[in-house]
């Protein structure tokens, strides 16, 4: 292999890795010390902190229970815990080192598939600024999703290696390679459609049959994932068929795609319409170029080149989504907040189709510096407006981390000591912090978890005391009721359905915008006290 | 190279098979919950039938000592006796409570824990179609292994809705 990996010399290689984590630090670096657990994070952590009181053997039995089908991503959360302990904050710094290793993983397989520097970093660049699946950035558990990612890109890389080697050395690289998507499809099922379409990226390195003798052994591997995800993927995650048909899935899945583009390209568009009418003057402007082109016997490989990469970008970012077309039908590419990490795999195609795009249109220049010019200044305007974007997203879920924050201070003021087996009823803390945005043509309520189910607060409650023995649950206005003052315990009727019966002498209301902590003794001041409870709604708009 | 040319072909290709059928049997271990789903379900027809010395041998300590906050008695017979006679003399509750269903091991994040082999604790999600709320609702009941058989140990509190005294 020489001094040169991928195409690239040791000394690129070192930049790229640098100037990638340098990129991250600064585009999501200060999610770090602002952001927040959120969802699953709070459950993770609470479980592989008490796993005995909260009835598993240890945290590995849990991570298993949470998420068995996915061993690699178990064996990731299991090793981050070991190593980062229970400090969000430094969850959150690996998740931030995650995202600038996707990218230069990405920029190394560009660079293999024999791109540029300047358009290697630019795609990988992207990757980063791109907000259509931040919540990979911004929360910790799915953060491992970048790890899968990563692997598969490496895999790509390894593999279009071992097909421009031979011998031993082109062995080594295929199992590498098979290794690498091996890992990545024991982290999440999201890379299955990318191996499926490996050939389309063999096939720029070699003939038809190389490339399809190699593909074959991808195929084996995306076919157990498949088998494996289909058989033992948890049911909360499968198709709600009864309420949503998968053709309709389907339907809003495609059309969502488009939007989700469009609204890349030009977030600010008053309608998908226009964005897609000027792909295609685009398009008709690139078709008249390249017939001129030909005509003239002069060359043509740029707009080959980027329409090709067009083509393959759209093709893998809308097969990244056959993997939800079975699966429950909240899985959409224009679902906010939590939601958009269905777009993970769509992620690093997405990349390549919206820059395939700006180097076609700036390829319309004649004059080589105008034309340098213009692509710049496209990608300018796409990268600001992405990392625009960003960093309201990223103040959104930073919203919700100070909402959390202001809630578990106001609790341990109110009741700093609570005693053995106390239960908690809490006034005062929102379910979501919400902000509306445009996503393209779309007005989207854009949800953030605070503490958007009983179970969040109740086992954040546990991490904050450090005491497994606590219980609490988050009482919100303008909801059906959540309590009912029984003769003999208060009974907290949770709105997924799940109600706890609590003792009078060890539950305590708690409104944390004074802050002050009530313990209820009866059913006629349970009465009171809960009727003068001043809370809030469950979402708090910002 | 493909999977017949060569031995290295087949050898590749013996690698990647192996590797999917690893990667295809990966998955939590089922353990049957057999043994504590049946003690509940007695329990629940016990409560229903008004076996108030069966319901005294299905419950633990702790669990009679709960019910006794709720029904009050002064030995787990007089507590068991009296939730019984609730159940028997308040409209709608005994078909709540022999229409009680004990959900399968959930895989939500938050559901009980899933019964473990050897495992002396168990926890079971119940659905009751609450006729004083009249709605249906869940609560999550707690069992214990003593003396080889599986007892109710708490939660039960929350399968009554006992607002007037």
């Amino acid at each position: 292999m020489g001094r040169q990996f991928s195409g690239a010399s040791g000394v690129e290689i070192a930049v790229a890795l640098v100037l990638a984590q340098v990129c991250a630090v600064v585009l999501l670096g200060p999610h770090v010390g602002d952001g927040g657990r959120y969802l699953d994070d709070w459950w993770l952590s609470a479980y592989v902190r008490f796993p005995h009181e909260l009835g598993f053997a240890d945290g590995r039995d849990y991570l298993w229970f949470y998420s068995g089908a996915r061993p690699g991503a178990v064996l990731y959360w299991l090793d981050s815990y070991i190593g980062l302990g229970f400090h969000d904050a430094w969850h959150r710094a690996a998740s931030v080192v995650l995202s600038g290793g996707l990218a230069s993983v990405f920029y190394f397989l560009l660079r293999q598939l024999r791109l540029g520097r300047v358009d290697a970093a630019a795609l990988a660049l992207l990757t980063l600024a791109l907000p259509v699946a931040d919540s990979v950035h911004f929360w910790i558990t799915p953060a491992v999703g970048q790890v899968g990612l990563g692997a598969c890109a490496a895999g790509l890389l390894f593999g279009l290696r071992a097909l421009r080697t031979s011998g031993r050395p082109a062995l080594v690289l295929h199992g590498a390679s098979l290794g690498l998507f091996a890992v990545s499809l024991s982290i999440a099922e999201t890379t299955i459609p990318i191996i499926v379409l490996s050939l389309l990226v063999y096939r720029t390195a070699t003939g038809w049959r190389r490339a399809a003798d190699r593909w074959v052994l991808d195929l084996v591997l995306a076919g157990a994932g498949a088998v494996h995800y289909a058989a033992s993927s948890p049911v909360r995650l499968r198709d709600d068929t009864a309420n949503v048909s998968v053709v309709e899935h389907a339907r809003t899945i495609a059309d969502q795609a488009v939007t989700l583009v469009t609204a890349t390209l030009a977030p600010s568009a008053p309608s998908r319409g226009w964005v897609l009418g000027a792909v295609a003057i685009l398009a008709a402007l690139v078709a008249l170029r390249v017939r001129a082109l030909r005509a003239d016997g002069r060359d043509w490989s740029h707009e080959r080149r980027w329409l090709v990469a067009a083509g393959i970008g759209a093709l893998l970012a809308g097969a990244s989504y056959v993997i939800y077309v079975p699966a429950d039908s909240s899985y959409l590419p224009l679902a906010p907040g939590v939601g958009n990490r269905v777009n993970i795999g769509a992620l690093l195609p997405l990349s390549v189709l919206v820059y395939a795009l700006v180097r076609l249109a700036g390829g319309l220049v004649a004059a080589p510096g105008p034309r340098a010019v213009v692509t710049i200044a496209l990608f300018a305007v796409l990268f600001v407006s992405a990392t625009a974007r960003l960093h309201g997203d990223r103040r959104l879920w930073e919203r919700a981390a100070d909402e959390q924050r202001l809630a578990l201070s106001a609790l341990h003021e109110a009741l700093p000591a609570p005693p053995r087996g106390s239960s908690m009823l809490v006034f005062g803390v929102p379910g979501v912090v919400t902000r509306f945005a445009r996503i393209g043509h779309a007005d989207v309520n854009q949800p953030v978890p605070v503490f958007s189910t009983w179970w969040e607060l109740d086992v954040a409650v546990k991490l904050s005391y450090g005491r497994a023995d606590l219980a609490a649950y988050p009482i919100w206005a303008e909801q059906p009721p959540q309590l009912l003052c029984g003769a003999y315990d208060v009974y907290q009727l949770g709105l997924d359905g799940v109600r706890h019966a609590l003792a009078y002498g060890r539950v305590y209301a708690v409104d944390t915008a004074e802050p002050r902590a009530v313990r209820l003794d009866g059913q006629a001041q349970c009465e009171r006290v809960i009727g003068d409870g001043l809370t809030i709604r469950y979402d708090l708009p910002v | 190279m493909t999977c017949r040319s060569s031995a290295r072909g087949r050898r590749f290709c013996a690698l990647a098979a192996l590797l999917a059928v690893a990667l295809a049997g990966c998955g939590e271990p089922v353990v049957s919950d057999a043994g504590p789903r049946a003690a509940a379900a007695a329990f629940m027809q016990r409560l229903a039938s008004g076996d108030v010395r069966g319901m005294c041998r299905s419950l633990s300590a702790a669990a009679a000592a709960d019910l006794a906050r709720d029904f009050g008695g002064s030995s787990c017979l007089a507590t068991a006796g009296k939730a019984a006679r609730y159940v028997a003399v308040r409209p709608g509750q005994r078909a709540a409570v022999r229409g009680i269903v004990i959900e399968a091991a959930h895989d939500t994040p938050l559901s009980p824990a899933p019964f473990r082999a050897g495992a002396q604790t168990a926890a079971l999600r119940l659905v009751v179609d609450d006729p004083v709320l009249a709605s249906r609702q869940s609560f999550d009941l707690q069992l214990r292994l003593i003396a080889g058989r599986w007892h109710v140990d708490g939660g039960l509190n929350a399968l009554f809705t006992l607002v007037d005294p």
